[in-house]
């Protein structure tokens, strides 16, 4: 069933969107992620503006994220104090990520902003959970394999400004997290993205949290910065599509549900590599469409009436 | 079917201006566009009041105007991207000219003088001193364009003529068309290509319900529209927490 999208202002497959929507919902279901890196590159494939689907993906991470959220609340797994520094930080980087973004929407290169952030990101990460998982599986096979330890002390613990931190039972400084929360906001704003797969690792490996606190107090900052980045693009670039939004909203919770059962049945690692070579293909399409020879030479941009 | 209703809406005309060689009218009035609007279809019907046997008519449809940017991709350091580019101010976002009775040199004619009214002349050039083959092939381009996206078709279609005198065609829309006033032109052509008795309508194209809801206020309230996506996000969030904290009790 075809369906126009008022923003987006182009007509798409109604059934497409929600299995696009369950499929991605369903693979953050199995691995944990937002999904937000592969909804957009995804979005933008399927022919609806970069800008358009960058705003309107930071609006569905703020539905599934805030739908996590709640869940890790009632187990107390949400270190709240980390979270609003963390918050505070990702609000400046969300309105420095608008702004820029503003800006080269201007200037007509936002597809190719968009692409060039993605092609670093997802290659990047692809290539690093590949590995990372291609040596786990190693490991269990030699038993004798150690891993190595985390570092209890590091350069962390010598910056000035240090809050104690109950719920992680930490000592810090918050300038670390504040920086941490600012790189996301910007990521959230230019990439559509929650930025949960930088965030969680640098949770664990810089800041030192504790991992049963990490994924609820990511989603408590990926809540806030999206919803506050999907404002912001909303007011600045009038590029948020409501509609688009509530069916990718849909077919996220149902698919995400599914993953989340699914996922008991899968081993781990083998869906890790599946989940890199999946990042890897994205990066790669998003690269090709760079490099080849396109299609067509021309395009047609309607600027919106004054 | 279409020659019945033709009669019929031809009897209904009110005949008040006699002195005009043409009367016609549009089977719609308005056009609603809705989340599933997927084209549309203008029956364009009515008679001429003259004694030549073969008489050349022109019927024109000029969508809403809009401002639009055509680029160019060019490849630098490897990777294709939107370098160059030509502007122009207020085209129409749809057109169609169709006739009948018009030899193949009067089509070119009027052809090459439409475009150049309603298309060419409207160029905005950022800079100066482009050369004027570098603008022909961005107007080819334009043209290829509108056409691949079916908002623009010249003389594909043949209007037709009953006894000399009734006459009708369809007009189709995309899927994808904007919202505004398009105007549906009628003429008669003399023999020496000129255009006389030209009449006018419009139809009104607006978006309605969701659509009208959604892009008004995302355009003119942006402040509420922001907010409202985020309760939406949020309500939605919690909900699906809730049932399935409650299926899973």
């Amino acid at each position: 069933m075809q369906i126009f999208l008022p923003i987006a202002d182009v007509p798409a497959n109604l059934l497409v969107l929600l299995l696009l929507g369950g499929g991605v919902g369903f693979l953050s279901g199995v691995f944990g992620i937002g999904g937000g890196f592969l909804m957009t590159p995804l979005l933008i494939f399927m022919g609806i503006p970069a800008a358009v689907a960058v705003a309107t993906e930071a609006n569905q991470i703020a539905a599934s994220s805030f739908s996590g959220v709640l869940a890790h609340v009632k187990r107390r797994a949400v270190d709240f104090k980390m979270g609003n520094i963390l918050v505070a930080g990702g609000l400046f980087g969300s309105a420095l990520g608008v702004e820029i973004f503003g800006k080269i929407k201007d200037y007509g290169q936002i597809e190719l902003f968009v692409s060039g952030c993605y092609i670093v990101f997802l290659g990047s990460i692809g290539s690093l959970m590949f590995v990372e998982s291609l040596s786990t599986i190693r490991k269990n096979k030699n038993p004798g394999f150690k891993n190595r330890e985390r570092k209890k002390h590091n350069w962390i613990h010598g910056l000035p400004f240090k809050i104690r931190f109950k719920t992680s039972q930490l000592y810090i400084s918050a300038i670390p997290p504040l920086i941490l929360g600012f790189i996301i906001g910007i990521l959230a704003s230019i990439m559509g993205v929650g930025g949960g797969f930088i965030l969680v690792p640098a949770m664990i490996y810089i800041l030192g949290m504790p991992t049963k606190v990490v994924i609820g107090t990511s989603l408590y900052q990926i809540m806030f910065i999206t919803a506050f980045t999907t404002f912001m693009h909303a007011v600045q670039n009038h590029t948020v599509d409501l509609l688009l939004a509530l069916i990718l909203i849909v077919g996220g919770v149902i698919g995400a549900q599914l993953g989340a059962r699914a996922t008991v049945k899968l081993k781990a690692e083998e869906i890790r590599i599946l989940l890199a070579i999946i990042v890897l293909l994205v990066c790669l399409k998003i690269a090709l469409d760079l490099f080849l020879v396109p299609s067509d030479m021309y395009s047609l941009i309607y600027s919106i009436q004054k | 079917m279409i020659r019945l209703f033709c009669f019929f809406f031809i009897s209904l005309l009110s005949f008040e201006s006699v002195s005009s060689n043409i009367i016609f009218n549009i089977d719609k009035k308005e056009i609603q566009l809705t989340t599933r609007f997927d084209g549309s279809k203008l029956l364009v019907f009515g008679a001429i009041n003259q004694n030549n046997k073969n008489p050349s008519l022109l019927i024109e449809i000029i969508g809403p105007k809009r401002d639009l940017t055509i680029r160019k991709k060019t490849k630098v350091w490897g990777i294709w991207i939107d370098r160059d580019f030509a502007s122009f101010n207020k085209l129409p976002s749809f057109y169609a000219i169709q006739s009948i009775n018009l030899s193949p040199d009067y089509l070119q004619k009027i052809r090459d003088s439409k475009l150049e009214k309603h298309f060419f002349s409207n160029l905005y050039k950022p800079k100066k001193n482009t050369d004027k083959s570098e603008d022909k092939k961005y107007f080819d381009e334009l043209v290829r364009l509108y056409k691949n996206s079916k908002n623009m078709s010249l003389f594909e279609k043949k209007i037709n003529i009953e006894e000399e005198k009734l006459f009708f065609s369809t007009v189709e829309l995309p899927e994808k068309i904007s919202p505004g006033n398009y105007s549906v032109i009628i003429s008669l052509v003399d023999n020496k290509a000129n255009l006389y008795n030209v009449s006018e309508k419009k139809i009104k194209v607006s978006k309605v319900g969701i659509q009208k809801f959604l892009s008004n206020n995302a355009e003119n309230y942006s402040v509420f529209y922001g907010i409202l996506s985020v309760i939406i996000a949020l309500f939605f969030g919690f909900t699906a927490a809730e049932i399935f904290r409650w299926k899973k009790l």
